[in-house]
């Protein structure tokens, strides 16, 4: 499984940002932190140190009570909230783009690197294929 | 669209889980609809359900050490309709 994602890769791989990314995959659905911390590779009590953060600063806010355990959702009304969905959802555009259009990644790195023989063979199967 | 649904194609669409690269699907259901009533459960079943008859989802039985298990990517040819699906929301 990828550690993380493209939030993650523009914004930096750090702890917070992993929960938040994690957060903002999950939309509207509401989440346990047990379960957050499982799928970010995060410890428990690291993962509840950043919640109680993000309570405080009211970007997370409770929502259910299901048994004994707690779930948390992303306060959406909040600002700081609102621009990060904005990130968001930006990276999430930069994916299509290069998903839809492969040699527009690729043409960045001609003029830093020279090309590998991996990168070569990659190269040269997407010209084949568009001749 | 179902709340669960939306965070699944999210997930997929952030990780790059598009076209070649997949991902286990039960491991992913299960972890969206852990907390989910179960009225709930049988709406999020329909939609996905109609989500993998529309094509927007690649589904392929991958042989794993255990045995063998579904994986999921999404389609790349529906990315537009995908997009629309979850800016509308």
């Amino acid at each position: 499984m990828t550690k993380y994602g493209e939030f993650c890769k523009v914004y930096g791989a750090t702890l917070r940002n992993r929960l938040i990314e994690y957060m903002l995959e999950m939309g509207k659905l509401d989440f346990a932190v047990g379960d957050l911390a499982q799928e970010t590779n995060i410890s428990r009590p690291k993962a509840y140190q950043i919640i109680d953060e993000l309570l405080s600063e009211g970007m997370v806010k409770k929502a259910r009570i299901v048994g004994r355990t707690q779930l948390f959702t992303l306060d959406y009304s909040d600002p700081k909230v609102k621009l990060l969905k904005k990130s968001f959802d930006d990276c999430l555009k930069l994916v299509g783009d290069t998903i839809s259009n492969p040699l527009k990644e690729l043409s960045s790195d001609f003029a830093n690197k020279p090309m590998s023989k991996s990168r070569f063979v990659k190269v040269r199967s997407l010209f084949e294929h568009k001749i | 669209m179902h709340k669960a649904i939306e965070s699944i194609l999210l997930f997929l669409w952030n990780r790059h889980y598009i076209g070649a690269k997949h991902f286990p699907e039960k491991k992913l259901i299960i972890s969206r609809t852990k907390w989910l009533s179960k009225r709930e459960l049988k709406s999020f079943e329909r939609a996905y359900k109609q989500l993998l008859k529309n094509d927007y989802f690649i589904r392929l039985k991958k042989r794993t050490g255990k045995g063998s298990e579904y994986h999921l990517s999404i389609n790349p040819k529906k990315l537009k309709e995908i997009n629309e699906l979850i800016s509308n929301d």
